[in-house]
C-alpha cells in the first residue's frame, strides 16, 4: 500500500480572474479521516473536485493510491466513492434504479441483493421502489451515502455531508463515518463547516484559506489535545472556594471566572477525573464539567493571523 | 464494457423519463389526425391535385392508398420531428448538469469520451425509435387503413407515379436518410447541451439554428448560394429524393456525405468541449 | 345556271352519300364485334407526370362499355377508349362530309368530318382518317365541349380485320399544373423544371394491345 492515499502537489486552479486554489499541497494517509476546513470560497470544494477529475487543474499534480490521476483516472476512480455537495439523483427514478445506474459505471456493478442490502444499511429499507423525487433531504443524503459505498471503495470523499440534515441525521451521519473508520478502516476525506464535527471525527486535517493550505497535520497535535480547557458549573456561593482550590492544585493553569457560578480551567485530559474528585471532596457542588472545543479558537486565530 | 453499460443506463433514463414519450405521443396524435382527415376527405384532396389534368386525362386505380398516405404524412410531419428529437437529446448533458447528477457521472471510472459517446448512441437510438414509430404509423398503419397501391408523389412541379412493388425499398432508403438528418439534429442538440447547464437552452438553440439555416436555405439571395449546399437543413428533405424518377443518386450521396460530415464534426466538437468542461455545478 | 346548280346539288349529294356510306360501313364493322378482352400496355408520356408503363386488362362490351383492370394507377385519355364507340353508337346524329385525303402510315386515307345535326350534344366536331380499302380508321380527332380536342392514331396488326388496333397513340393537351402547397412541401427542393415556358403543352398516351380474345 502506498504511503499516501492522496498526494496533492502545488495545485492551482483559476476560474476567470478568480484564483480558487493557489499552490495547495496536502497528503492523506491510509486509514485517515481527513478534514477539510476553511471558510466559504476557501477552495475546499474546488480541491475535492480536482481530486475527482471533475475540474481540470491549471497546475500541480494529483496522485491517488500512488497513481497519477490524469494518467490512470479510471483505475483510480473505481476505488473512490464520493458525495459532492447536494445528494442529487434522478428524481423520476426509484432509489433502487438510481443506485443500479451509478453502480453500472462505478467499476463494480452490483447485484440486486447488494443494492437492497446497502439501502437497508443506510436505513432506506422499504423505500427501494419509491421515486427519489418524493424523498426528503435526509433520505437523499442517505441514498447518497449508499451510492458512495455501494462499490466498496477504498477512499470516500464527502463534501459537507451533514449540511441540511436534521439533528438526528447529523448524529447518524457522524456515527456512520465513525463506523466506516473503525469497522471498515476506510480512508475518508470530508469537508465541513462544523468545526466540532472535524474535531470529533478527524485524525488529520487541513485548513484552507484563500486557496492555500495554511496548516495541515494531526488534529491532536494541532489542537494539543492533551491540554484541555474545561468549564465547570457550580453554586455561586462556592465559586471562590473552587477558584482557590484550582490555584492550589499543581496540574491546573489559566483559571478564569465565568459569570456568577462557573469557571474555566486548563489541565491535561488525564487529570480531569482527579480534579473533579477534588472539587467534590472539598464539598463544592459540581453541576457540570464540559470540555471546551478548541478548534474554533484555533481556526479563528489562524485565519486572523 | 463500461461503455455498453453506460449506454444501457442512458437508454433506461430515456425510457423512464416522461418527456421521452411526448415525442411518441405527439407523433401518434398528429399521424392519427392526418389519417382521419385523409380517410374522411382524402379523395377530394386528391381530386384537387388531379383536376389540373382531368380535362383531358383520367386517373385509373386507387390513388388514395397507404403509400400515398404515408408519403403525405411524412411530408407534413418530418419538419416537426426535429423539435421532438431535440426535446430529449438536448437534455442529455445539460439536463444532468441541471439535476446535479453530472458531477456524479463524471466522478465515476467511465471516461468522459465513453460517457459522451454513450449519450450520442442513446440519443441516436431514441431518434431511430422516433423514425421507426413514424414509419410504422405512416407506412404500416397507412397501408392497413388505405390499402396498398401505386404511389403518386405530389411534387409542386408535377407528379411521379411509382409502382407499388417499387415503393417499399424507397421508403426504407428514405427513412435511412431521414434518420441521418434527424441524427444530425440529435448530435447538434447534444453538442449544444455540452455548453449549457440548463435543459431548455440547448433545445431552444437547436430549433433556432434549424430555423435560421432553413431560412437561409430557402431565401433566394445569391450571397447565401455558396453556403447553402453545406447547410445540413438543405439535406433534411433528402429522403424525398428516393421518390424521384430517375433517382438522383448523386444528390443522395452528396446529402449522406454532408450529413455524416456534420455528425462527425458535431461529435468532435462535443468531445473537445466536454473534455475541457469543468463540472462546477 | 340551273344546270350548274343541279350539278352542284348532284355532286354534293354524291359526296354526301359516299362519306356517309363509308362511315356506315365502319359502324357496321364496329358492330360486328360484340365483346372482347385484350391485354394492354399503357405508356403515358405526359409533361410533368412521370409514370412507368402499366399493364392492364381491357374488356369491351358493345356498344360503349369499357372496363380497365390495372394493378396500380394508370393514366388514360379522359374518355378512355370509348371515343369512337360513342361516335359509332350515335351515327344517325351526324352528317358525314368528305374533307379531303391524306397519306398516313404510307396509306391513302380519306378524311371524313362528322358534324352534329343539332347543337345539344357534347360533340362539336369529329374527323376520321379512314383507309377506305381496308375499312380502318388510322386517325381520329374528336372535339367535345367538355374535354377539348383529342387526337388518336391507330396502328393495326393481326386483328385489323375486326377493326381492332394493335397500337394506339393518343395525343392530349396538358394545362398548367398547380399542386396545393400543403400537399407538396418541397423543403429546400429546387424545382426540376428550370423554365416553365419550356414545358410541352402536349403529351401522348401510347397503348399497346395484345392477345385479343374476341367473343
Amino acid at each position: 500500500m502506498p504511503d499516501s492515499i492522496i498526494s496533492i502537489r502545488h495545485l492551482a486552479k483559476r476560474f476567470g480572474h478568480f484564483e480558487a486554489v493557489k499552490d495547495l499541497s496536502l497528503e492523506v494517509h491510509p486509514g485517515d479521516v481527513y478534514g477539510f476546513l476553511g471558510p466559504n470560497g476557501a477552495g475546499k470544494s474546488t480541491t475535492m473536485r480536482c481530486m475527482l477529475s471533475l475540474i481540470k487543474p491549471d497546475r500541480g499534480g494529483i496522485q491517488l493510491f500512488g497513481k497519477n490521476l490524469q494518467q490512470e483516472r479510471s483505475a483510480i476512480l473505481a476505488r473512490v466513492g464520493c458525495l459532492i455537495e447536494k445528494p442529487d439523483f434522478y428524481k423520476f427514478l426509484s432509489a433502487y434504479r438510481n443506485l443500479d445506474l451509478f453502480a453500472n459505471i462505478s467499476g463494480k456493478p452490483s447485484t440486486k441483493k447488494e443494492i437492497y442490502e446497502m439501502l437497508e444499511f443506510v436505513g432506506l429499507q422499504g423505500r427501494e421502489k419509491d421515486k427519489v423525487g418524493g424523498f426528503s433531504h435526509g433520505m437523499r443524503q442517505r441514498l447518497g451515502i449508499a451510492q458512495t459505498l455501494l462499490h466498496n471503495p477504498d477512499l470516500i470523499v464527502l463534501d459537507e455531508p451533514t449540511t441540511g440534515l436534521d439533528p438526528q441525521g447529523i448524529i447518524d451521519m457522524r456515527n456512520l463515518i465513525l463506523r466506516l473508520k473503525t469497522e471498515q478502516h476506510k480512508t475518508i476525506v470530508f469537508s465541513s463547516h462544523n468545526l466540532s464535527e472535524v474535531e470529533i471525527l478527524c485524525n488529520r486535517m487541513v485548513i484552507i484559506h484563500q486557496g492555500k493550505n495554511i496548516v495541515e497535520g494531526s488534529v491532536q497535535e494541532l489542537l494539543n489535545e492533551q491540554e484541555q480547557v474545561i468549564r465547570v458549573q457550580t453554586d455561586s456561593g462556592f465559586l471562590d472556594a473552587a477558584l482557590t482550590l484550582c490555584h492550589t492544585l499543581p496540574k491546573t493553569s489559566h483559571t478564569k471566572k465565568l459569570g456568577l457560578d462557573g469557571f474555566e480551567v486548563s489541565m491535561a485530559k488525564s487529570d480531569i477525573p482527579a480534579f473533579n474528585q477534588a472539587l467534590v471532596s472539598a464539598g463544592i457542588p459540581v453541576y457540570s464539567v464540559e470540555t471546551k472545543r478548541k478548534l474554533e479558537d484555533y481556526f479563528i486565530n489562524l485565519l486572523h493571523a | 464494457m463500461i461503455f455498453l453499460r453506460s449506454t444501457r443506463n442512458e437508454l433506461i433514463k430515456i425510457a423512464l423519463k416522461p418527456r421521452s414519450y411526448l415525442g411518441l405521443a405527439a407523433i401518434t396524435g398528429l399521424v392519427g389526425i392526418i389519417l382521419f382527415a385523409l380517410k374522411a376527405d382524402g379523395m377530394s384532396m386528391i381530386s384537387f391535385v388531379t383536376s389540373s389534368f382531368e380535362q383531358t386525362l383520367r386517373f385509373e386505380g386507387n390513388l388514395l392508398n397507404g403509400n400515398l398516405v404515408a408519403f403525405i404524412v411524412l411530408q407534413m410531419l418530418i419538419v416537426h420531428i426535429p423539435l421532438l428529437v431535440a426535446l430529449v437529446t438536448g437534455d442529455l448533458i445539460s439536463g444532468e448538469a441541471a439535476m446535479g447528477t453530472l458531477r456524479l457521472l463524471v466522478s465515476k471510472p467511465i471516461s468522459r469520451t465513453q460517457l459522451l459517446l454513450s449519450k450520442f448512441l442513446a440519443g441516436g437510438i431514441y431518434t431511430l425509435l422516433i423514425v421507426l414509430w413514424l414509419g410504422f404509423l405512416a407506412v404500416v398503419v397507412g397501408q392497413w387503413l388505405f390499402g396498398i397501391g401505386d404511389l403518386m408523389v405530389l411534387n409542386s412541379d408535377g407528379l411521379v407515379i411509382l409502382q407499388a412493388d417499387d415503393v417499399n425499398w424507397r421508403y426504407a432508403g428514405g427513412f435511412c436518410v431521414a434518420f441521418l438528418a434527424l441524427l444530425t439534429v440529435s448530435s447538434l442538440s447534444i453538442t449544444l447541451s455540452c455548453f449549457s447547464d440548463n435543459s431548455i437552452g440547448p433545445i431552444v438553440s437547436t430549433m433556432a439554428i434549424i430555423l435560421l439555416f432553413t431560412i437561409i436555405g430557402t431565401l433566394d439571395v445569391p450571397i447565401f448560394d455558396p453556403i447553402r449546399p453545406y447547410l445540413f437543413t438543405t439535406h433534411m428533405a433528402s429522403w424525398r429524393s428516393f421518390f424521384e424518377d430517375p433517382m438522383p443518386w448523386e444528390s443522395i450521396r452528396n446529402s449522406i456525405y454532408i450529413l455524416v460530415g456534420h455528425n462527425l464534426l458535431l461529435i468532435g466538437i462535443s468531445l473537445l468541449t466536454f473534455h475541457r468542461k469543468d463540472i462546477t455545478v | 345556271m340551273r344546270i350548274i346548280l343541279a350539278f352542284l346539288l348532284f355532286s354534293f349529294g354524291l359526296q354526301a352519300k359516299e362519306p356517309t356510306a363509308l362511315f356506315m360501313k365502319l359502324v357496321k364493322k364496329f358492330q360486328s364485334v360484340k365483346s372482347y378482352e385484350v391485354q394492354a400496355t399503357i405508356k403515358p408520356n405526359i409533361p410533368l407526370i412521370r409514370i412507368l408503363p402499366v399493364k392492364a386488362k381491357v374488356s369491351f362490351t358493345y356498344p360503349t362499355h369499357f372496363e380497365i383492370q390495372a394493378a396500380g394507377i394508370s393514366i388514360l385519355p379522359k374518355n378512355g377508349f370509348s371515343e369512337l364507340p360513342k361516335l359509332f353508337g350515335q351515327a344517325e346524329k351526324f352528317t358525314a362530309i368528305a374533307t379531303g385525303t391524306e397519306n398516313l402510315q404510307g396509306r391513302d386515307t380519306e378524311i371524313i368530318t362528322l358534324l352534329p345535326l343539332d347543337n345539344e350534344g357534347d360533340l362539336v366536331l369529329a374527323k376520321l382518317w379512314v383507309d377506305a380499302a381496308k375499312l380502318l380508321i388510322l386517325k381520329s380527332q374528336v372535339t367535345t365541349r367538355t374535354n377539348g380536342t383529342l387526337v388518336s392514331d391507330y396502328f393495326y396488326g393481326a386483328s385489323a380485320s375486326k377493326g381492332l388496333p394493335d397500337r394506339m397513340l393518343v395525343t392530349v393537351e396538358v394545362k398548367k399544373f398547380k399542386i396545393p402547397k400543403g400537399l407538396a412541401t418541397d423543403i429546400n427542393r429546387y424545382s426540376q423544371v428550370e423554365d416553365p415556358s419550356k414545358i410541352k403543352k402536349k403529351g401522348t398516351i401510347e397503348v399497346l394491345f395484345s392477345n385479343y380474345q374476341i367473343h
